[in-house]
């Protein structure tokens, strides 16, 4: 069923009960998958799925309900239970609608054409082929996998709101595993762009370079962290720029904005739409038109992240950040990244004061890194650092600290930024980072 | 749902290209999350979720499809879908012949539920949130933030294959977490206390105090805001019972399932029979067990759970197998293991109610034995890269053990090692097993799974600190 039709069953349902305020956010997405093992296609897989989101507004406390079926008896369930659920909150944070805002960014259409499953097989073979073939030392429990990844998110209001956006994009993501004699190690890349420009690039030479590590000690080192290690740490630590998780006291940049919180080399930005971005919107879950917001500049805290009621509740103005699309819904991001440097990463190696390392893997963040104090004790891999140049490879050692004193202690960007893969229309991007002082154990 | 005559057009439609084996997965689930924050009601959400995953076989290939579209022109589609996602062999499924007959099978309950939370009001489950936010407030007055949550899920399926399978289940799962946070002022430390049951809320008649949990949350939250940072290096260490059980679960659990073995990518593959842990060691994966977080009436597959000794006195007995794995292991037969999150994952080989047996070693010997190492009270989750077996996890109370005593609250340690090194390191074993829960996270999406053992040491192990 089209958005439109569910939407004036809801509207008429919500008349029907004497409910005034209310929003709905509905995503439809599909995919299509293909992964290769070894010398042989393992699986693919096709999936079409959609959600509808409903909040009722009940004295200005929202509750929301979520279904995938849309017949009559279930979106009249779904309304009694997000009114119900309203009902229950007592939440000092109002649940606001938006009228819409004067200007919204205006975007060019997508044009994705999911491609058939016998191209997205054929290319993850391609794929796999070339990684098999690259190294007599690469194993068959090495993978390749390419996606197709489609849908619209669509959001709605009782004020007459209402916007929609697309996306699509291919994805490929390999990971290589290889031996030698006793010794394994991995390596992985994925990336987004089009099918005919997928190629196996880093993750046979990155895996190999592992072979044979050896252990580090345990010492205090300047670190260089590579750009996928520093996007996998400013994920698990993002929400303390949340502007609502200050007001709860769950981060330590509670009325800091103005001050200087980082080194001065640090400027991490938040943009809907940076110019690689295959996942760009133009409003927010209330609505709000998106725009580009340097959170650190230079060091200096800027602004937390907020949504319509964080923002009131702070006494600040949204930055458009409220999200995700679907469900209960509170603050979130789009593009968000630390603004690379001018070095080269062989110009960080060479900043390195005494023994470091490069750490190259991590693992563990989801256990190891706990937003609520900033600390971090994280399972690493990489390599050291000898007199300035990239030395043998090191493992099985951890890294200790605390995410509020990394980005004071930055000293060194790379030149070079790299992304995730987008979840929903998020991704996050970070260059390579070198950081004084952190503690090593393995 | 759909009728058997429409499930078995769309398992034709889907053999038409050529599949030996077809499996549709029909589920519908209910939640409900409230949650207290500052206080206050902050959240009350409810989700009502269905729709179906088509699986297909053709020798080691296979396809998983996907709708939330339960029309017959729906189900159908997908089942073009996937059948035009095989490699291509036109052929009539054995069945069409014969026809397709369904014998059904209904399932023993072990985890019958008394109060089905989907069928209480908010203010009930309201109630009980109150209840862990107050014991958490009134712990100490530095407890500055408290996070209170209720989820139960209500989840019904059916599996129905072309071998003929007709069958179904209903779990329902509820489960209470509590997350406080101790404030000095200008530092925070959190703590954290999550029981879980497949049950619904007569587990808070019976076992399960809300209050305790939250003055547990903050209890943690307090040791850890007194703590000093754990210093970093190699040490023995005492990992307690229950959720201490994550280690064998991230060091050796993950690369005992197929989903790694069948490709040649765990550390134990073609080692069954041989000695690969501490003699003292006994693994099991039992999803037989009532109530129990991780348990199964049925698999996901349709299969009956199973109570599997991984590990015998040190022994590698037995992988964790899916139908699909099972094609690729010889001569080994699928062990009920088989789970997904929902509809949308295709289902692999998992973990259910995880742990180690006990042993005869009493806690104060244990403790008794270390001069200088780490007593970790309280585990939080981890992970492993099978292929390698490096894992790692974290420490959420953890002390000092100094000449067999325990001594001052470290925090911020992080234990990392490789699997198949940290069992036959497991030197001593107690005699009181626990459980813990969490929330298994791998191919097939995110399952409840129960780890459990009983006070254990590791004569070495690597500690991340600072």
């Amino acid at each position: 069923m089209d958005f439109n039709s569910i939407r004036q069953k809801l509207d008429q349902i919500c008349k029907a009960k004497g409910l005034a305020d209310y929003k709905m956010a509905y995503s439809y997405g599909s995919s299509l998958t293909a992964t290769a093992a070894g010398n042989e296609l393992t699986d693919t897989g096709t999936s079409v799925a959609s959600v509808l989101s409903f909040t009722a507004i009940l004295n200005g406390r929202g509750g929301s309900a979520i279904c995938s079926t849309y017949d009559d008896e279930s979106l009249d369930n779904l309304v009694m239970d997000a009114m119900d659920n309203a009902s229950s909150i007592e939440s000092k944070s109002e649940c606001l609608l938006f009228d819409g805002s004067e200007r919204y960014a205006e975007l060019e259409d997508v044009k994705y054409c999911e491609p058939s499953m016998s191209r997205l097989v054929q290319r993850t073979m391609e794929l796999q082929t070339s990684m098999m073939s690259s190294d007599d030392r690469v194993q068959n429990g090495s993978q390749s996998a390419v996606a197709s990844v489609s849908g619209t998110i669509c959001l709605a209001n009782s004020r007459g709101l209402c916007l929609s956006r697309s996306y699509g994009y291919d994805q490929y993501e390999m990971g290589s595993v290889v031996q030698d004699g006793d010794d394994i190690a991995c390596g992985d890349e994925q990336n987004v762009c089009p099918l005919e420009e997928m190629k196996l690039t880093t993750c046979v030479d990155e895996a190999i370079a592992k072979l044979h590590a050896g252990r580090v000690g345990v010492k205090k080192f300047d670190v260089v962290l590579s750009s996928s290690c520093m996007r996998m740490m400013l994920g698990a630590f993002l929400s303390i720029f949340f502007g609502k998780n200050a007001l709860l006291g769950l981060s330590l940049y509670k009325g800091k904005e103005g001050s200087a919180v980082a080194s001065s080399m640090v400027t991490l930005v938040d943009d809907p739409f940076e110019p690689s971005s295959p996942v760009m919107i133009h409003f927010d879950a209330d609505g709000v038109a998106a725009y580009s917001k340097n959170i650190i500049e230079n060091g200096t805290l800027k602004t937390l992240l907020y949504s319509l009621s964080s923002a009131k509740e702070a006494g600040k103005q949204t930055t458009g950040n409220a999200g995700p699309y679907l469900g209960s819904s509170e603050t979130s991001f789009f593009s968000l990244y630390l603004k690379p440097g001018a070095d080269s990463l062989e110009d960080l190696f060479s900043k390195t004061e005494g023994d470091a390392v490069f750490v190259q893997e991590m693992k563990g963040l989801h256990a190891g890194a706990n937003a609520a104090t900033g600390d971090f004790s994280i399972e690493c891999a990489g390599f050291e650092i000898k007199d300035g140049k990239k030395g043998n490879p090191v493992k099985a050692f951890t890294m200790s600290g605390n995410f509020y004193d990394l980005l004071k202690n930055v000293r060194g960007m790379s030149d070079e930024l790299k992304w995730t893969t987008p979840s929903g229309f998020r991704r996050i991007g970070s260059p390579d980072v070198l950081v004084s002082g952190l503690n090593v154990a393995g | 749902m759909l009728s058997r005559k429409l499930i078995s057009e769309v398992l034709l439609a889907a053999m038409s290209t050529g599949a030996d084996f077809a499996e549709v997965f029909l589920e519908r689930t209910l939640s409900k999350n409230i949650q207290i924050l500052e206080d206050r009601v902050h959240m009350a959400q409810g989700s009502d979720s269905s729709g179906m995953g088509l699986r297909l076989y053709k020798g080691l290939e296979t396809v998983y499809g996907s709708t939330g579209d339960l029309s017959r022109d729906g189900v159908l589609s997908l089942a073009g879908k996937v059948a035009g996602a095989l490699s291509q062999t036109v052929s009539t499924p054995a069945f069409c012949k014969g026809g397709l007959r369904f014998v059904e099978s209904i399932p023993f309950n072990i985890s019958p539920v008394r109060i089905v939370p989907s069928s209480v009001p908010n203010k009930d489950k309201i109630e009980i949130l109150r209840m862990a936010n107050d014991g958490a407030r009134s712990y100490d007055s530095a407890i500055s933030q408290v996070s209170v949550a209720l989820k139960d899920i209500d989840r019904s399926f059916v599996v129905a294959n072309s071998d003929g399978l007709y069958t179904g289940d209903r779990q329902i799962y509820t489960r209470l977490t509590v997350s406080s946070i101790a404030s000095s002022g200008t530092e925070n430390q959190a703590g954290f206390c999550g029981p879980g049951r497949q049950a619904g809320l007569e587990m808070f008649q019976s076992g399960i105090d809300p209050a305790w949990c939250g003055r547990e949350a903050s209890r943690i939250a307090m040791v850890n805001l007194k703590a000093v940072y754990c210093k970093g290096g190699t040490f023995p260490v005492a990992i307690e019972n229950g959720f201490g059980g994550v280690i064998f679960h991230e060091s050796t659990g993950h690369s005992l399932e197929a989903t790694q073995v069948a490709y040649g990518n765990s550390e134990f593959c073609s080692k069954l029979g041989q000695l690969v842990a501490n003699p003292k060691v006994t693994a099991i994966d039992d999803g037989t067990i009532p109530g129990a977080w991780g348990s199964v009436n049925i698999d996901d597959e349709g299969r009956p759970g199973q109570k599997n000794i991984l590990i015998e006195n040190g022994v590698l007995k037995s992988y964790m197998i899916d139908t699909f794995n099972a094609r690729r292991m010889e001569g080994l037969r699928p062990t009920g293991n088989a789970r997904r999150q929902n509809f949308q994952f295709a289902p692999t080989s998992r973990m259910t109610n995880t742990y180690i047996a006990p042993g005869n070693d009493s806690d104060e010997d244990i403790i008794g034995s270390i001069e200088n190492g780490i007593y970790c009270k309280k585990m939080g989750g981890g992970s492993v890269n099978p292929i390698t077996g490096a894992f790692n996890f974290a420490v959420c109370e953890g002390y000092m053990i100094r000449n067999g005593k325990i001594c001052e609250p470290v925090r911020g340690a992080t234990l990392i090692g490789k699997g198949s090194q940290v069992i036959k390191d497991m030197d001593m074993v107690g005699t009181k097993v626990d459980m813990g829960q969490g929330m298994c996270g791998s191919l097939s999406g995110s399952v409840p799974v129960n780890v459990g053992q009983p006070l254990i040491r590791v004569k070495k192990i690597t500690v991340g600190g600072r």
